[in-house]
């Protein structure tokens, strides 16, 4: 279960669920007969039989000429056998598993210029920490949702009646007022949000609507404007 | 512009270039480097499950089985949904024209999220017939034969036009009875991260 501290206009704050999308439409393969077919990976290859290897120490004529005799780029027992746990390991340049691995990055910008050369940084999660979400500025439905694309979506959910007040009136005041709110993290409140360890930073826009007694309150997320890629004709 | 989709609106044909919106284009993007203590890169590899067998990228390749074990070629592969019915292939949306026909508002817009976004060269008039009515486009989309279309939109924003691919959210009205219990969320992993978000 993943949770949200927000705050509403009153300035009262709350931990609240934060859920996922839950009706994916799903498709199953099946044969001719209509028959389940599962998914299955199978062995190609190992690195002992890669071509970098096999040429490590020979030319491609003498690789040639061992293949004619032995099939050293087949490994019999293996080739074909279905394999389905294996563990993700690093391997050196040497193709041997490598230790005391660390990670950097490599930070390019639009046009491919490397700029930065770094530490691998970590991004907490900031959607639930002791600073709630701000309640930010509100921002018209319609002039606006056509300005980014929302790649990803969050419904809010009370987890009893307290919180069910606390989110029905966050969605009647944007519904009424037929705007998002603007969400952000951080003391200063101007953050994107980080919804796990290492996730997306986002940009998000909280939606209300009502129905009765029910209401829809959606976090929209959103981390690519809707604007032309080439910079000439904006 | 790469590939091209036809609109078919009031009986008139409008041909239109569409180019992906990627992120590394627009804000450009971080790559993950590993190093080993010599300072050597490193690469994802698969041990197997015994210990014995290093394996390196493109070591596998997926297959399909029946329930007895049989391969089963690709091509023979047909697709049911959740209830067993069969499925239509439906050809690309590149394969014919599409028609404009259903208009949606904001409001049905925004219970899909983009799961792609394209800039479209559209002809003058397209662009004004999509900024003249009241809400948007919205039409089935396949960008190769599927089995199942996405849903798209034809969204205007300051001139430009876009194409984007939706995917339902499945997300309704909460009553006050209906307490809650969220299916967990998986855990995100990025290969890249945005270097400039400076809009606001």
């Amino acid at each position: 279960m993943k949770e949200i501290h927000i705050t509403d206009s009153r300035k009262r704050n709350s931990r609240v669920t934060l859920t996922s999308r839950r009706h994916k439409v799903r498709t199953f393969s099946v044969d001719s007969e209509l028959r389940p077919v599962i998914n299955a990976r199978f062995v190609k290859g190992t690195l002992a039989t890669d071509l970098t290897v096999l040429t490590k120490n020979c030319s491609n004529e003498e690789l040639a000429r061992k293949m004619i005799e032995n099939d050293p780029e087949i490994d019999v027992e293996l080739f074909g056998k279905r394999i389905e746990e294996t563990s993700r390991i690093y391997l050196n340049e040497r193709n041997e598993p490598a230790h005391n691995v660390t990670q950097r990055e490599e930070v390019f910008s639009a046009d491919g210029t490397l700029q930065e050369e770094r530490e691998k940084r970590i991004l907490e999660s900031n959607i639930n920490t002791e600073c709630a979400l701000n309640w930010g500025r509100l921002i018209p439905k319609k002039k606006f949702y056509n300005k980014f694309a929302f790649t990803a979506a969050y419904q809010l959910a009370h987890g009893d009646g307290l919180t069910y007040d606390f989110l029905f009136n966050m969605a009647s005041e944007l519904a009424e007022k037929d705007s998002f709110m603007m969400l952000s993290a951080g003391e200063e409140g101007n953050e994107p949000l980080v919804l796990s360890r290492n996730g997306t930073q986002y940009r998000a826009f909280l939606e209300g609507r009502i129905k009765d007694d029910k209401y829809l309150l959606m976090v929209h997320l959103t981390n690519l404007e809707m604007k032309p890629l080439k910079k000439e004709d904006a | 512009m790469g590939r091209t989709l036809c609109f078919e609106l009031d009986g008139q044909q409008h041909q239109a270039g569409i180019e992906k919106v990627d992120r590394k284009k627009v804000y450009g993007w971080v790559d993950k480097k590993a190093v080993d203590a010599d300072g050597s890169s490193c690469y994802f590899g698969a041990l197997s499950s015994d210990g014995v067998h290093i394996f390196g990228p493109g070591c596998f390749e997926m297959g399909h089985l029946d329930d007895e074990g049989h391969w089963i070629e690709r091509s023979e592969l047909n697709m049911v949904d959740e209830g067993g019915a069969p499925l239509e292939k439906v050809p690309s949306s590149f394969k014919a024209p599409i028609g404009l026909e259903t208009v949606v508002s904001p409001e049905e817009y925004l219970m899909y999220t983009a799961k792609a976004l394209y800039e479209l060269a559209a002809p003058a008039e397209l662009l004004a017939r999509v900024k003249q009515i009241d809400g948007l486009f919205q039409f089935p989309y396949n960008y190769s034969d599927s089995w199942s279309p996405d849903t798209a939109f034809l969204v205007e924003n300051e001139d430009r036009l876009f194409l984007v691919v939706g995917e339902p959210t499945g997300f309704d009205f909460i009553g006050p009875d209906q307490i809650e219990v969220p299916l967990p969320l998986s855990d995100e992993e990025e290969e890249e991260e945005e270097i400039d978000f400076g809009m606001f």
